[in-house]
């Protein structure tokens, strides 16, 4: 039954393959123009929103036609009344277009990789927004094995929402919001404690923190009272709650370094740095891609009871 | 008891869409080895009682069981033994007729290929062309053979003729015929082609206004339905122990059809007795003047027809 349930999805497989080689194009071109250019910007702003939705879209819309246009074309009264169950037919279904699904992404995220390494030179110079930070959100999204996680989300979601509006088009519709709130909640909330984070202090500010700051991802950053690592209980990370005889004495012009440090002394200040080392890229991809996995789970589940629940 | 499973049987079936009701109060029992008629005009709830048996669709009130079975039960062998050719005829269209073929084998364990081929061969379908391309009557043809590939004990056909020429439904009669008589296949499907049906069905299900108005065996039906042609007026309001299923007035003289069990004996009346044609065209004309569901208005032009039809109930 492989075949039969690859063929019924062979035009919209097609069609998304179709879809990413011209971005796989676009990337590798750009790549290599600019990473020997080096001072050349190959790329617009729009043009990075799209590569960040690429996962997404891409696993949408070879989810969402799954059940929905089944529904659409009627073709589920031919496919529910062969032999075999309606809740067989999805298992081999999604088990084909999402091993598809994986595939194209997994040469996308390889490909995407190398395109951050090789632009990121050019990026520094012309603030391009990569910062060859690869812990950074920037990049984080980009490499590694979150965009499996999310494509794989999206595939599950477009055919959960498919089952349930059962119009392929809305369910795609439907689905960019979701996906796109998804991802939102995840990086903008959770992502930072999945691992807990690291701290540096110094006198000084991020003026000479060290290389492992630098090449992590800053989280907060601020002055706090000297025996803390932490804002205290009521208090949030603002700059501005501790810092009033610290400004008073950092007024003066042109102060130095050292300058700095002594007024940070006197007040019994210092300065926290709460930051995701490089050394946790690893353990949060994997508990990212973890989540978006097991969300897409809970969403086939729920398409399961859907469709047996009967009332279709 | 030995009397054997019916083929299909259900009790106060029915189904409601919103607040319409598709179907009511179904009730009736098709024995095995049968080739059933259902016969109703549009919007009568044929398909939508072929879609409940077939499973597709699930009921909103009553009982129905498929081969002793609920279609409920879903198992792949309660699946295999049951085939459903949809009004629509839903097919892969980007499929070849080939592709088609061996979807069919992939997904019925009792799928006879051999069949399907040469069936398709006798139709002069070619097994390389694309669906899309086939005509309507040519798809219809491969949606048929996808169904009697499959060597089901029912087959559940939604309007199978509508879209072929008269050859042809004779020969797809002829295959009915032939997989009643080898494998006890039973067959039940709906028609408009009443005349088409009346030469090969034995068993008759008449629905109208969404409801079954009659439900047996060809003999009953034949038997308790009669043509009574009298004088105008000389009609009583009822007929001792008959129903008057509907009535056409020209002139002087009334041609009735009326649904009695006993024999009826009345000087004033002539007695003939229908066929099959007759007895379902004037059920479907009882409900062309019958009362329309309430969120259904007349039409002005029917509300004219019906006025002028004199019906007399």
């Amino acid at each position: 039954m492989t075949w039969a349930a690859w063929r019924v999805q062979r035009s919209q497989i097609i069609a998304a393959m179709g879809v990413v080689l011209v971005f796989a194009l676009w990337l590798l071109i750009s790549g290599v123009v600019t990473g020997h250019s080096q001072t050349f910007k190959y790329w617009t702003d729009a043009d990075i929103y799209v590569l960040y939705a690429l996962p997404g879209v891409l696993g949408l819309a070879l989810g969402a036609p799954l059940i929905a246009s089944e529904c659409s074309l009627g073709t589920n009264r031919l496919a529910w009344t062969q032999s075999v169950t309606r809740i067989r037919w999805l298992a081999f279904k999604f088990l084909v277009g999402g091993v598809v699904t994986a595939g194209i992404v997994i040469i996308l995220g390889f490909l995407l990789e190398w395109w951050t390494g090789a632009v990121s030179v050019s990026a520094l110079t012309n603030s391009g927004g990569f910062s060859a930070v690869r812990i950074q959100p920037t990049d984080f999204d980009l490499t590694g094995i979150v965009v499996i996680g999310y494509a794989l989300f999206a595939f599950s979601l477009g055919v959960a929402l498919g089952a349930v509006i059962r119009r392929p088009g809305w369910a795609f519709a439907l689905g960019i919001p979701i996906f796109a709130a998804a991802r939102i909640v995840v990086q903008g909330s959770l992502r930072a404690h999945l691992v807990a984070p690291a701290i540096f202090t110094n006198l000084t500010g991020l003026s000479l923190s060290t290389l492992a700051v630098n090449r992590g991802w800053q989280l907060h950053s601020t002055l706090l009272p000297a025996n803390r690592l932490s804002p205290p209980p009521g208090r949030t990370w603002a700059w501005s709650d501790y810092t009033k005889s610290y400004d008073v004495c950092r007024g003066k012009p042109n102060l130095s370094n050292a300058g700095a440090a002594h007024c940070a002394a006197l007040s019994h200040l210092h300065f926290v740095v709460q930051y995701q080392p490089d050394s946790h890229y690893w353990a949060l991809q994997g508990i990212e891609t973890a989540i978006f996995l097991g969300l897409g789970l809970l969403l086939l589940g729920l398409t399961v009871m859907k469709l047996k629940s009967w009332r279709t | 008891m030995n009397t054997p499973t019916p083929a299909v049987e259900t009790a106060g079936l029915g189904r409601r869409y919103r607040r319409t009701w598709g179907l009511r109060d179904c009730t009736f029992a098709l024995p095995q080895g049968r080739v059933a008629a259902l016969v109703g005009p549009n919007g009568a709830g044929k398909s939508t009682l072929l879609r409940m048996l077939a499973g597709i669709n699930a009921p909103s009130e009553g009982v129905v069981t498929v081969l002793g079975k609920s279609p409920r039960t879903q198992t792949a062998d309660a699946l295999s033994r049951t085939a459903y050719l949809d009004q629509d005829r839903p097919l892969y269209k980007d499929f070849r007729v080939e592709e088609m073929l061996r979807f069919g084998s992939e997904l019925n364990p009792r799928w006879d290929n051999e069949r399907a081929r040469r069936h398709l061969e006798e139709l002069r379908i070619s097994q390389a062309s694309r669906v899309a391309q086939l005509s309507g009557g040519q798809q219809a043809q491969v949606a048929l053979t996808m169904c009697l590939a499959k060597r089901p004990e029912l087959l559940l056909l939604d309007e199978p003729v509508a879209a072929l020429d008269p050859l042809a439904r004779e020969n797809l009669m002829q295959i009915l015929l032939q997989s009643v008589a080898d494998d006890n296949t039973t067959v039940l499907l709906s028609s408009h082609a009443v005349t088409d049906l009346a030469t090969i069905c034995d068993y008759v299900i008449i629905l109208s206004a969404s409801r079954v108005q009659f439900a047996g065996e060809l003999d009953h039906v034949l038997g308790v339905h009669r043509i009574l042609v009298g004088p105008t007026g000389s009609v009583s309001a009822t007929l001792d122990g008959a129903t008057v299923i509907s009535s056409i007035t020209a002139g002087r003289q009334t041609t009735m059809l009326v649904r009695a069990e006993q024999p009826i004996i009345n000087p004033l009346w002539e007695v003939f007795e229908p066929n099959l044609d007759e007895i379902v065209l004037a059920y479907l004309r009882a409900d062309a003047s019958s009362a329309r569901p309430q969120n259904e208005p007349m039409s002005r032009r029917e509300r004219k027809s019906r006025n002028s039809n004199r019906i007399i109930q």
